[in-house]
């Protein structure tokens, strides 16, 4: 095999990628998880505040693929199976700390946002537009939160997500017309300087 | 593409509305200058919806900076590379035998899986204990071992026959054949040890402790595993070990499977089986330099050295005999600096550094050099 430098590896046809990686090249690998990698890392977060956590799994699971290369099948469903399996793997070490189902997902308490005032407090949120965001996100139910960020952040497909998730494909589109209808209804500014004021008021009456 | 009817967030998944948005094409950038000119009445849902995209975007940032992606990558093309070289060294030790079923995958993947976050059951209660022990081990050994038992209070130091070093524990046993098999170093432990295992990918080094094995190409590591108490701890210094039940070690062996269920563990990770509920749990050490003082005192510096000032170290170093005439050496002197070689590395440099030679015979190394003038 001739020597491929790491620009030559970025400019491979998805196919011919696959191919090396099949074959037993880990630069290849390497390459593959470089395009996988930050939006694996962001959806972890979204499972669990263990950052190191994040990075560890990550690796355990391209290993894990490495290890599978010969038996592996097509790579048109990459993102959506890494996705899934990081999904899958997070959850399982939660369920350890607390034995809870998977199943009952939304009842498991998540880093997407809980309350609002305590972030408030946390003095993190910079912007009015960011205020207002995590109060609405706050009136969403974690899987309503999961479903709009697989649809904004991932920008996946509803058939994607409802593998991911395990769901209904009507239902996911079901959930995401729900969602936008909420956010759509609450995202405007005037509601805005009213939301921030009740905010404020909470704050001050903590 | 009728934007004039867009909602909201029908735009959020516009690319070059989101293109437009982030600032990073010109091209969409004028577009939608221009459609917004066209369609002054459409600006409050536009304003709207971009603000929105901002404030998801701000929502979900993260921490994660391009050195750490880097940093990430690398450790997984070398963790990749490795693993891909261990495979090739496995095959020939562990030759596979029947077809594996797809069934048969599909469960070890799942385990895998399991392994990701270091933590699982074992289902299979029905242990033959007698079976693993150390004496049952060493008798039933196909070659003939030797025993060096550490009845003292202090560590007792032994070398291999590849040159591998191990710092045994008080209240400690290590079993060794005198010369290792043309396939696979082979060693059993009862008690605490620190090995230092000579790198050779073409011949693993299996420890047997306990119920379980460790498996190693060359690395720096402890083990600890008395036969009266509950747990077995590996804790790893340098290189990559994998840890296996015996149980499920043996099954593969026998049945074939060319990756065998077990747990990985890279420096400062540490591996605990409880032999009450065969658990196995992968945790990171904080101070490994704590649990494994050896190493510490490793690093030594030598300037315009005599040789036989650098041997003594070694012997010192390892408990190893270094075998030697002091009036041809007499005249080298040396400038060197060790960190974290292993014996045979530093043997490696000091014979290279004068022009020397050695061997290993019978648990002590023979230095042959013609001296410096």
């Amino acid at each position: 095999m001739e020597r491929f430098t790491s620009t030559d590896y970025r400019n491979l046809a998805h196919q011919e990628l696959w191919q090396r990686f099949k074959a037993g090249d880990e630069r290849a690998l390497g390459e593959l998880a470089r395009v996988h990698y930050p939006g694996l890392y962001n959806y972890g977060l979204r499972l669990t505040t263990d950052a190191e956590l994040v990075w560890d799994t990550i690796q355990d699971l391209f290993l894990e693929i490495w290890d599978h290369r010969a038996t592996i099948g097509n790579a048109v469903f990459v993102k959506t199976y890494l996705l899934k399996a990081l999904r899958y793997k997070l959850l399982k070490v939660r369920g350890h700390q607390s034995p809870i189902h998977i199943d009952e997902f939304e009842s498991v308490s998540l880093p997407f946002s809980d309350s609002i005032e305590e972030e408030i407090i946390n003095n993190e949120l910079h912007t009015e537009q960011e205020r207002l965001l995590h109060q609405l996100m706050a009136g969403l139910t974690k899987r309503q939160q999961e479903v709009l960020y697989l649809r904004f952040y991932q920008n996946l497909e509803n058939h994607e997500i409802a593998q991911i998730l395990g769901m209904e494909r009507q239902s996911v589109a079901n959930l995401l017309y729900r969602t936008f209808k909420e956010l759509r209804s609450q995202w405007s500014p005037d509601l805005l300087m009213s939301l921030l004021l009740v905010a404020l008021s909470n704050v001050s009456s903590c | 593409m009728d934007y004039k009817t867009y909602k909201t967030d029908d735009f959020l998944f516009d690319e070059s509305f989101r293109q437009w948005t982030a600032g990073t094409s010109p091209e969409a950038t004028a577009f939608w200058e221009q459609w917004l000119t066209q369609n002054p009445d459409r600006v409050h849902v536009v304003r709207q919806a971009q603000e929105l995209v901002r404030a998801l975007n701000d929502h979900y940032q993260d921490d994660a900076t391009d050195a750490r992606l880097t940093s990430e990558l690398r450790r997984l093309v070398r963790n990749a590379a490795e693993r891909r070289e261990a495979e090739a060294a496995d095959t020939p030790s562990i030759p596979l035998g029947q077809r594996i079923s797809p069934w048969r995958w599909a469960s070890v993947a799942a385990v895998i899986i399991l392994l990701g976050f270091g933590l699982w059951r074992y289902g299979n209660v029905n242990r033959r204990v007698a079976a693993e022990s150390y004496t049952h081990l060493t008798k039933t050994a196909q070659v003939s071992l030797q025993e060096t038992v550490n009845t003292s209070d202090h560590v007792v130091n032994i070398l291999l026959s590849d040159g591998s070093a191990v710092t045994l524990r008080p209240k400690s046993r290590l079993s060794y054949p005198a010369q290792f098999k043309a396939t696979t170093r082979v060693v059993y432990l009862d008690g605490e040890a620190f090995f230092d295992v000579v790198k050779n990918p073409a011949k693993p080094f299996l420890i047997y402790a306990n119920q379980t094995v460790t498996k190693v190409l060359g690395t720096t590591f402890l083990v600890r595993a008395f036969e009266s108490e509950k747990n077995v701890i590996v804790t790893v210094r340098t290189g990559r070990v994998s840890v296996y039940t015996q149980q499920d070690f043996e099954k593969a062996q026998q049945s074939g499977l060319r990756r065998i269920q077990g747990v990985i563990l890279t420096p400062n990770q540490q591996m605990i089986y409880n032999l009450g509920d065969h658990q196995l749990m992968k945790a990171l050490v904080e101070k490994p330099a704590a649990i494994m003082p050896e190493t510490v005192s490793r690093e030594q510096v030598f300037e315009d050295a005599p040789v036989g000032k650098v041997f003594a170290t070694i012997e010192q170093t390892y408990g190893v005999k270094l075998l030697y005439n002091d009036d041809d050496l007499s005249a080298c002197l040396v400038n060197l600096t060790f960190t974290n070689e292993s014996l045979l590395e530093r043997l490696d440099v000091v014979c290279q550094t004068i022009g020397a030679s050695y061997e290993v015979l019978d648990g002590q190394i023979v230095i042959n050099s013609k001296g410096c003038k």
